[in-house]
């Protein structure tokens, strides 16, 4: 993996945007294309495989956290444990996750799983292949995302109720929504019938218990840019148990449990030395390997309230609102340093399949809302 | 090769390419309703900036559209419904309180 410095495209602002991407340079530079990285075939493969392989012990992890019954290990709300069961039985639909990886050495090492609400699908997609297309024509580059996506909205249409599928995410929010709209764009180009919501505008009919659209049409399949973790603390989140219509929510509630930090120390149990995970416990006490671990809330987003030790001293912190819910304590594993920058390797999993990655860039060991997003190429 | 072979937008780049992330606060003191049977209310502030959208809110029956009114979640919920019946029945904004964007 080599880190290159580049001349932007002359007016790049103006052809991100003309394709949709708008928030390319919010309070700070967000799309940083003065910089690329450049990654081996052989590393590329490496990132693939390891995607794959984390993918499949994930889903057993989750069979095992639901035939254990671990629930309260990740916080969860008893009430929405059916939800969670029923979904994995009856093979919910889900689209995508996002695996961070600090990549050293050649390997691929699991930081966590954004399973729930991923962002930068549409910089990893279809910005950053742009911008291949522009400066690098002739060359590769790790990402599949847009035809996997398009191909696994049409394996999933008959899998969903046979109605509209409804896209929602926050109000206000350009990034998500600009990945909810994205991920509608492939849905339409796979041949569904979908329509866009807010979260706030959701109906509840109390006579029929159902969700309604702001037509007060029924919604059946619904794919929401919005965590569970606040879904479940809302007040329309009880009203999911006795919608009359099951709707399918995307990603299904099952994943509730792979986009929780208390997953990683259940993969080590289960996989204790697996080359793409590090060893991780519930309480710092179990730590064998020593005092130098990540401290990391359950819940935790864009890098919040995160605590690298390195032989007993603090060599990065960060503040936030998490951490009431309970901790994780995993082997300090800092990401690779290319000229006192910091890039974490997002790697995508598309229905059950790696589909490539996007590179996130910091100035700091901590991947924080800060960070900038990079292309990059293979060699 | 790895890369997707060719890639089109047939929704984000006409929808977005427009948008701007630009907020701005709206007025502190804006009463509204969206229902005449509603009485006023005053505006959440800082939730939507300084655009507050009002939605057609009806029911579709077959090819058929019965309007019912409008509706807007930048305004309290006695204000969007007031004795409207047919509105009455359905209860919106439980969900987009907890937080302002998802990224993680």
């Amino acid at each position: 993996m080599k880190r290159h410095l580049i001349d932007p495209r002359i007016d790049w602002q103006q052809k991100v945007e003309n394709i949709g991407f708008g928030f390319h340079s919010l309070d700070t530079t967000y799309w940083d294309e003065s910089v690329y990285y450049e990654l081996s075939m052989s590393e590329v493969d490496k990132i693939e495989k390891a995607t794959n392989d984390l993918w499949e012990i994930c889903l057993t992890a989750v069979q095992h956290v639901i035939d254990e019954k671990l629930y309260d290990k990740f916080f969860i709300p008893e009430w929405f444990v059916p939800q969670i069961e029923e979904s994995w039985e009856n093979d919910a639909p889900a689209i995508y996750g996002r695996f961070d990886f600090s990549f050293k050495n050649g390997v691929p090492k699991l930081l966590e799983f954004n399973a729930d609400t991923p962002t930068s699908l549409f910089e990893s997609s279809v910005v950053q292949w742009y911008w291949l297309q522009d400066q690098f024509p002739r060359k590769d580059q790790f990402n599949s995302i847009h035809e996997k996506l398009i191909a696994y909205w049409k394996f999933l249409k008959e899998y969903l109720h046979d109605y509209t599928l409804h896209f929602s995410c926050v109000r206000d929010n350009l990034e998500d929504f600009t990945t909810t709209e994205y991920l509608r764009d492939c849905a339409i180009q796979a041949g569904l019938d979908t329509k866009f919501i807010y979260m706030d505008e959701i109906g509840w009919d109390i006579r029929n218990s159902e969700f309604l659209d702001l037509e007060n049409s029924s919604i059946k399949n619904i794919f929401k840019l919005y965590p569970y973790e606040w879904l479940v603390n809302e007040d329309f989140g009880r009203n999911m148990t006795v919608d009359r219509n099951k709707a399918f929510w995307i990603e299904p509630p099952w994943k509730m449990l792979l986009s929780n930090k208390a997953i990683l120390p259940i993969l080590w149990e289960l996989n204790p030395g697996h080359p793409n995970l590090l060893e991780t416990w519930f309480e710092a006490d179990n730590f064998k390997l020593g005092i130098n671990y990540a401290k990391k809330p359950l819940l935790s987003r864009e890098g919040q309230n995160i605590e690298l030790v390195s032989y007993g001293s603090t060599i990065a912190q960060t503040t936030g609102d998490y951490g009431e819910e309970g901790f994780i304590y995993q082997e300090l594993c800092t990401l690779p340093e290319f000229d006192g920058k910091y890039p974490l390797i997002g790697s995508w999993v598309v229905g059950q399949e790696s589909a490539g990655i996007g590179i996130r860039e910091s100035d700091t060991l901590i991947t924080d809302n800060l960070s900038r997003f990079v292309p990059h190429l293979i060699s | 090769m790895k890369k997707s072979e060719f890639i089109k937008l047939v929704l984000v780049a006409t929808v977005l390419s427009s948008c701007n992330s630009q907020n701005s606060r709206p007025e502190k003191n804006i009463y509204m309703r969206s229902d005449t049977t509603a009485n006023y209310s005053h505006v959440h502030p800082g939730l939507h900036g300084s655009y507050i959208p009002f939605l057609a809110y009806g029911l579709l029956s077959g090819n058929r559209y019965s309007r019912a009114g409008y509706f807007s979640s930048a305004i309290n919920e006695s204000s969007n419904i007031g004795t409207n019946s047919f509105k009455g029945n359905v209860v919106r904004g439980g969900f987009g309180s907890s937080a302002f964007h998802v990224s993680s």
